[in-house]
């Protein structure tokens, strides 16, 4: 909000520079700078629904600076004719509007205001508009009370004699023009102003076009209400209407300006427009209850600040920001809230604050709490971690894409969102591959075509109750990047975890139908499938992974030392032309079948065509192996792969 | 006769060894000498033909001249190996400043970088990990945390909401309520995590990281969170920084403040990253409001504590002059190698 420092200077003596007051202001929660010499630019905080005003921003500069505040009596002249034989008020909805007050002016000269009023208004960035809308408008800023002027000419009389407004919530679809020009339908939850036959404003938010004040008129109803925060807040949202009117009622006006703004606007607007301001004022309020009262007490101050505050401090403090001191003891305080922090000011820990605020928080003293921890928390970040230290390792790097994603890019059933930003941006993921295709897509526009990435996120899995998993993905792309690759950096992970692992053939719309594999209950690895590498236009091979990261987490095994061999290992390789029904796999698997207890490992060490190489290892731990023993072991091995697999051994 | 024959046998070799030039002269030279039929060698197996009487004092002689042989020889060869290790270490040359064959290794993404360090920090100051859903209830979101339907303070989360009723967090905070509910102080956790904001802003994200973090004890207060805030922006931006805590609000702490770090850029002077304050705020937080601590059964009486609350991204921004929010989620990885 923009404050002219001459403008405040209305409300208090300034006797220090523009810099040094903003800088107190921030200090004590209101966040001020100074633009162009003379005006503060502060920034309010949601709770500070007083401080919307020069003279609530007064109000602080008062607390900061120990300024007294200059009050001023309002003196209202008014003629004989009296309010009540002219305007009647019905307010039939108390709830929603717990006061309303109308004064009437006659006679009224509609006209430009005068240069001071308007330089003020447009240097706040308020368009001058008439003499009677310029002082609502006037009033609202500097004592943050909005108003309203009906053109009472346009009001429906009851039967010629009297105006009437009731103040009553529309019914549903209940149409209404704003002043802006908007057209809107009513809900029964909104309050209205309406005379007999229609509405004339929206209650504290806007009024209508059907009563706007123009050149011809010459009667104003001025309105001055308190209207339930909560209600206009509803209202605001729901009708997209957000005005300087509807920023103050939201979050409470000071209920005993209410009365004292509209003296001020009707006297005003007398003043600038030659008027007559009939005698007497319509007040129709609730009964406010008594005064709020509440106890500090300087044990707990100290218990939350771990400073000691003085008691005189704390009084100097309150009272300077308008708090009634009602009795005060060496424990504790009562103190009654000014009206104007009513709805912020309900608990002893807000008083606390405002002595803090005030006080300066740089004036509480630095520790370190003596803290002794009961649990040992969760570890999910360090598993994470180590498997990204084990993925840098293999070459890939880290990319973090969005959870909210294009739906086509999805599984039908994601979770949607109801109030998107755009299309493309409405659902909840439930892979992260195409996050990781549009970084691929994104990186080979830019000619990088060496692309290894991956991302440890959350998937959304719909269903009631919906699911977060938490998984890996991965995806690469490089000259002559194969099968082999995408699997080499899914072995490397997977050996950490488990000792061995299956891979069978997977069906999965990501993938290629015959190269790609799945490890069960763990993931699935592979080319993409053609036709999703024809969607995003690539050109080179992709290759996926995606695994369960808990999954990944519950295979973890304790590593058991094994001791080292103390004898020396024999070695035999074995060649041979493999037919298509024995995988890799299968001819492992029989060589450990039938390789005795001293085999020791089986490694592939060529391929060519269908031509396979292995070197097998033979170890006894007891003692050094003899040819005999180990020759015997083999000849069963390869007679067992003719056998069985149909290979054909190469001797 | 014989002793004299040594005599000469030693200037001889004397000679020969001034003018040897090579190792391999100089192994001849040990053979002539030295060698099985070398001429020292010779002369000790006439040591019989010679008079028992002076046999000790020859073979003294003959003993001594073949150890100065021999210390001659030594001192030759140490000298010829030097030369020729000085000669081969001079021919081989090589351009050092080619590049070094490197294993391809990748990197962690630099929103991981900073949560890891962020966390470490706090985890020396005692402080565990907890983590929480994205998608989350309204009550946890808001209602435990003191931000009621309608309130005008909700405005401060523009929200993505479910059509199945739930929402995007738009926060880390309600992980604390979900903490609070589990389990009774003393408690000091930091929760990193995605969060989600339905913000047009071009400067924001609509997807972003927080990491929160929250104290609770007996007599827990407001200089133990100064305490703990400033020593963590200390670790994380230096020593010599000032921080300073302004007032603020939050639905769910009170008092508040809003935790600032010295400029980065201009060092407190002001300039067009801290907006001409001279300040960058990091941080808010402030002592955990008691209606929270009622929504989740603890006794405001009894316990205190401080929550606080940062956003990822600025840190990362901050620490590495980064200006555009969106290069963290385009993941272009010349973009990605500098970290």
């Amino acid at each position: 909000m923009k404050v002219p420092i001459e403008w405040l200077k209305d409300f208090v003596n300034i006797n220090i520079k523009a810099d040094e007051l903003a800088s107190l202001l921030t200090m004590a929660g209101l966040e001020t700078s100074v633009s162009a010499g003379n005006f503060l630019e502060v920034d309010i905080l949601p709770n500070r629904g007083d401080c919307q005003s020069v003279l609530g921003v007064s109000r602080e500069v008062c607390a900061v600076t120990g300024a007294k505040s200059k009050t001023s009596k309002t003196k209202i002249k008014e003629i004989k004719e009296k309010i009540s034989s002219y305007l009647r008020v019905d307010v039939r909805d108390k709830k929603l509007c717990p006061r309303y007050m109308a004064r009437v002016i006659k006679n009224v000269k509609i006209k430009e205001s005068p240069q001071w009023l308007k330089e003020r208004l447009e240097s706040c960035g308020i368009r001058s508009i008439n003499n009677v809308v310029d002082v609502t408008n006037y009033i609202l800023l500097g004592y943050g009370q909005p108003m309203h002027a009906f053109d009472a000419d346009k009001l429906q009389s009851l039967s010629g004699s009297f105006k009437q407004i009731i103040v009553r919530r529309a019914s549903d679809c209940e149409p209404f023009k704003t002043l802006d020009g908007g057209e809107h339908k009513l809900t029964r939850d909104m309050l209205v102003i309406a005379d007999l036959e229609r509405i004339v404003a929206i209650a504290g938010v806007m009024g209508g076009k059907n009563t706007e004040v123009s050149d011809s008129t010459t009667t104003i109803v001025l309105e001055s209400a308190y209207f339930n925060p909560l209600s206009i807040s509803k209202t605001s949202k729901e009708t997209k209407l957000r005005t300087e009117s509807s920023a103050r009622f939201e979050k409470a006006v000071d209920w005993n300006m209410v009365g004292r703004a509209l003296d001020l606007g009707a006297q005003l607007i007398a003043e600038l427009g030659n008027g007559d301001v009939l005698s007497g004022i319509i007040d129709i309020a609730e009964k406010r209850s008594a005064p709020k009262i509440l106890d500090l007490r300087f044990s707990r101050l100290e218990q939350l600040l771990g400073i000691k505050i003085f008691p005189e401090v704390a009084v100097k403090i309150l009272r300077r920001l308008g708090f009634k001191i009602i009795k005060k003891d060496n424990k504790k305080l009562k103190v009654e809230v000014p009206s104007f922090r009513i709805s912020d000011i309900e608990r002893e820990i807000d008083l606390i604050e405002e002595i803090s605020r005030i006080n300066g928080y740089d004036k509480i003293l630095t520790t370190m709490p003596t803290f002794i921890k009961k649990s040992l928390g969760d570890d999910t970040l360090d598993k994470v971690s180590y498997i990204k230290e084990i993925l840098a390792g293999s070459g890939l790097y880290e990319v973090q894409t969005f959870s909210i994603v294009d739906p086509n890019n999805a599984d039908g059933s994601a979770l949607k969102i109801s109030n998107p930003m755009t299309s493309e941006a409405s659902v909840m993921r439930t892979d992260i591959i195409s996050g990781l295709l549009k970084v691929i897509s994104h990186n080979i526009r830019h000619q990088i075509n060496d692309i290894r990435i991956y991302e440890v996120g959350k998937i959304f899995m719909p269903g009631t109750p919906h699911q977060e998993k938490d998984i890996i993905a991965g995806a690469i792309t490089f000259p002559k990047s194969s099968y082999f690759d995408v699997k080499g950096i899914v072995e490397n992970l997977l050996y950490e975890f488990v000792d061995c692992f299956y891979v069978s053939s997977v069906n999965n719309n990501l993938l290629h139908p015959n190269e790609s594999g799945e490890i069960k209950d763990i993931g699935w690895f592979g080319l993409l499938h053609p036709e999703v590498s024809k969607k995003w236009n690539f050109r080179q091979d992709i290759f996926v992974f995606q695994l369960d990261l808990t999954a990944l987490f519950l295979a973890k095994k304790e590593k058991r030392y094994s001791k080292l061999p103390r004898f020396p290992k024999v070695e035999r390789d074995l060649a041979m032309f493999v037919s298509s029904n024995s995988s890799h796999q299968k001819i492992v698997d029989l060589i450990k079948k039938f390789g005795g207890e001293f085999l020791e490992e089986v490694e592939l060490f060529d391929i060519y065509k269908n031509s396979r190489a292995y070197r097998l290892s033979f170890r006894d731990k007891n003692s050094t192996l003899t040819d005999d023993i180990v020759n015997e072991k083999f000849n069963t091995i390869q007679k067992a792969l003719e056998e069985h697999l149909g290979v054909e051994i190469r001797r | 006769m014989l002793s004299g024959k040594i005599e000469e046998i030693k200037l001889q070799a004397d000679s020969d060894l001034d003018s040897v030039k090579s190792l391999q002269d100089l192994e001849s030279i040990r053979i002539k000498y030295l060698g099985k039929k070398g001429l020292l060698t010779e002369i000790l197996k006439s040591l019989k033909t010679v008079d028992p009487s002076d046999r000790p004092a020859f073979g003294q002689s003959l003993n001594l001249t073949k150890r100065e042989i021999e210390t001659k020889i030594e001192e030759k060869k140490v000298q010829f190996e030097g030369q020729i290790l000085a000669h081969n270490l001079s021919e081989k040359t090589m351009d050092i400043t080619l590049p070094g064959k490197r294993i391809p290794r990748g990197k962690r993404h630099p929103i991981t970088v900073v949560v890891d360090e962020l966390v470490k920090i706090f985890r020396r100051l005692g402080f565990d990990i907890a983590l929480g859903p994205d998608i989350e209830t309204e009550y946890y979101n808001f209602e435990a945390l003191n931000i009621p339907k309608y309130h005008p303070s909700r405005d401060m989360w523009a929200t993505f909401w479910l059509e199945n009723g739930l929402l995007l967090r738009t926060h880390t905070s309600p992980v604390q309520i979900r903490i609070m509910e589990k389990q009774k102080p003393p408690f000091a956790f930091v929760v990193p995590g995605r969060v989600y904001r339905r913000d047009d802003d071009i400067t924001h994200s609509s997807v972003f990281h927080q990491l929160e973090g929250l104290m609770v004890d007996t007599n827990i207060t407001f200089g133990d969170l100064k305490g703990v805030l400033t020593a963590f922006l200390h670790a994380v931006f230096g020593k010599n920084k000032k921080v300073r805590f302004r007032p603020s609000y939050f639905p769910f702490t009170e008092p508040s403040a809003e935790v600032d770090v010295e400029c980065t850029s201009c060092g407190g002077k002001g300039c067009r990253i801290c907006k001409e304050t001279g300040w960058i705020e990091i941080l808010g937080s402030g002592m955990v409001d008691p209606n929270v601590f009622g929504y989740v059964d603890i006794d405001p009486e009894k316990y205190s504590g401080f929550a606080f609350g940062l956003g990822i991204e600025r840190i990362a921004m901050l620490k590495h002059g980064i200006d555009d929010i969106r290069l963290f989620y385009e993941n272009d990885l010349r973009f990605l190698k500098q970290f």
